[in-house]
């Protein structure tokens, strides 16, 4: 059985907004990254038990970062994408990919009339 | 410089107060609360306030407080469920010693051999049972037992149960079938123990739930996937109501270990058809959050019936009874029938290589024979009566199969992947 290899939807969403973030993907930023491009309202503490998941899988590592005043003086941890991490996401919509692929007239959106 | 001086002052220097401070410790892990906290003033405050306003920024935080509570303490009983297994021996062996005590409190039990229902009416007599013995009729009325009138329910709730050898009068109201006329009579039942019959149900009962219990308990100390972790639920959750449980004194105890057998077991269920969802592959409507809530809707579901039923109804002759009694058999059936559909679609799906590796062929067998039996029961009680049939006592004791055949599929699937058949 692939253990834990497949990736959720979060997981997946939480992924890309850690790439698209690049150096400053941590927590809350990953939040408004996802709320402001899926329109997905997502708790802190999803964020947090999802990176935390991904990090014990070895798709993502982290690394404490500066304090600011902005934060009362307490810590940021950054995240950043591993390797196994990039691989799991490319398959994960690879196999979208193939799927949408499958669906005819992939020109247009999907569900329109042919 | 006014916007310069609102961000100066921010939400006060009193914020997070002492009481946000504490919440936060409830659930985060002291390695993680620096940050989470951080992160939630950093938003609250350099974005939801100036854009929304005060109250709202503070509402906004609590918001995110309450919302994250939950994903993260799941997270984290998770992880360290999977990170001690060796932990789930103590309330597995708990539970162990529990049916061992049950078993041993099954040859007190005392039997009258008698059902009654909410009206008080004898519904059934067993044929030479202590009741049958003393003359009590289906259809007589029960008027007090013990000298306590059965609308006492209090009384009669906290009043013990009865020993073997013990004798207890009923007052019961007779009315005569030809003339409609109604007598009271005083019928002394000499309780007995157990009928053989019932004790060897008891039996079988248990070893399944035994079964289910230590194949759980295996697969999980073996590998710690998901899948693993449901299935021994599944087992915690079956040998709670499989094994047979002693008896418990006090009145408000023994319905609060009732309870939580009872959720356990629907729990049990609830696991089942998630195991059969994700084993031995993650079947793909089960990305969609909806359906995962939907498995485990019920529990809360029968939370809140059970606490309403409590609070204002009463227990035995509570309207909420029957649609209740209903409602649980619908989801037993539902559980059921979707845990098989779930585990034919997985089989169906596979290739035969996936078949033998996944260990599906296991699985369905184990199904297969382990309900045979039953069903042709079911089938020849159609024809006649069940009761006359040879080795009907045993009928159920091939449902252990089930939990084996299970345990025996995951543990080949989790061997490592040279061992898997390609092609």
């Amino acid at each position: 059985m692939p253990k834990g290899k497949n990736l959720g939807d979060l997981e997946q969403l939480v992924i890309l907004a850690v790439l698209r973030l690049g150096e400053g993907a941590y927590g809350m930023t990953v939040r408004r990254e996802i709320e402001a491009n899926s329109g997905r309202r997502v708790s802190l503490g999803a964020i947090y038990a999802t990176l935390d998941r991904l990090e014990s899988k070895g798709f993502v590592s982290s690394a404490v970062g500066e304090t600011t005043s902005a934060r009362r003086g307490r810590a940021k941890r950054y995240f950043r994408v591993q390797a196994l991490g990039a691989r799991a996401l490319e398959d994960a919509l690879a196999d979208l990919d193939r799927m949408r692929r499958g669906v005819a007239g992939m020109d247009r959106p999907l569900g329109a009339e042919a | 410089m006014s916007a310069g001086a609102e961000d100066c002052a921010g939400l006060g220097a009193a914020f997070p107060g002492p009481f946000a401070q504490s919440a936060l410790r409830l659930f985060l892990p002291a390695d993680r609360r620096e940050e989470f906290e951080g992160d939630l003033i950093e938003e609250a405050e350099a974005i939801v306030l100036p854009r929304y306003g005060r109250r709202t920024a503070l509402l906004w935080f609590w918001w995110q407080l309450a919302a994250s509570a939950p994903p993260i303490l799941v997270r984290r009983l998770d992880k360290e469920v999977r990170m001690y297994p060796q932990r789930w021996i103590v309330p597995a062996a708990l539970l162990g010693l529990w049916g061992l005590w049950g078993f041993v409190d099954d040859a007190k039990t005392p039997n009258g051999g008698f059902d009654w229902d909410r009206n008080s009416t004898v519904l059934a007599v067993a044929p030479g049972g202590p009741a049958d013995r003393a003359g009590l009729q289906e259809g007589d009325r029960i008027l007090a037992m013990d000298g306590i009138p059965v609308s006492d329910l209090a009384a009669l709730r906290r009043q013990p149960r009865t020993e073997i050898g013990v004798t207890r009068v009923l007052v019961v109201e007779r009315t005569d079938a030809a003339t409609g006329a109604k007598t009271s009579e005083n019928i002394g039942i000499t309780y007995s123990g157990l009928p053989l019959r019932d004790r060897t149900v008891n039996i079988v009962a248990g070893l399944i739930g035994f079964a289910f219990l230590l194949s759980g308990l295996t697969v999980f100390l073996k590998t710690q996937s998901t899948p693993a972790l449901l299935f021994a639920l599944v087992g915690f959750g079956f040998s709670a109501i499989l094994l047979p449980s002693p008896y418990i004194g006090p009145y408000a105890l023994r319905i609060a270990t009732m309870s939580v057998f009872f959720l356990a077991f629907l729990t049990g269920f609830a696991c089942l058809l998630h195991f059969l969802l994700v084993f031995p592959r993650r079947k793909k409507m089960m990305e969609k959050r909806f359906i995962r809530w939907m498995i485990y809707m019920p529990i809360p579901v029968f939370v809140l019936m059970g606490i309403v039923n409590f609070l204002v109804m009463d227990l035995r002759v509570g309207s909420l009874r029957a649609p209740a009694a209903v409602f649980l058999g619908l989801i037993l059936i539902s559980y059921v029938i979707l845990s098989l559909a779930a585990l034919v679609h997985s089989f169906v799906t596979a290739g035969p290589g996936e078949r033998a590796a996944d260990g599906l062929n296991f699985m369905l067998t184990g199904v297969v024979v382990g309900l045979l039996p039953m069903t042709a029961m079911i089938v020849a009680g159609m024809f006649v009566r069940t009761d006359l049939l040879p080795g009907g006592d045993w009928i159920f004791l091939p449902l252990i199969l089930i939990p084996i055949s299970f345990a025996a599929a995951l543990l080949k699937s989790a061997r490592p992947p040279q061992a898997t058949v390609t092609g």
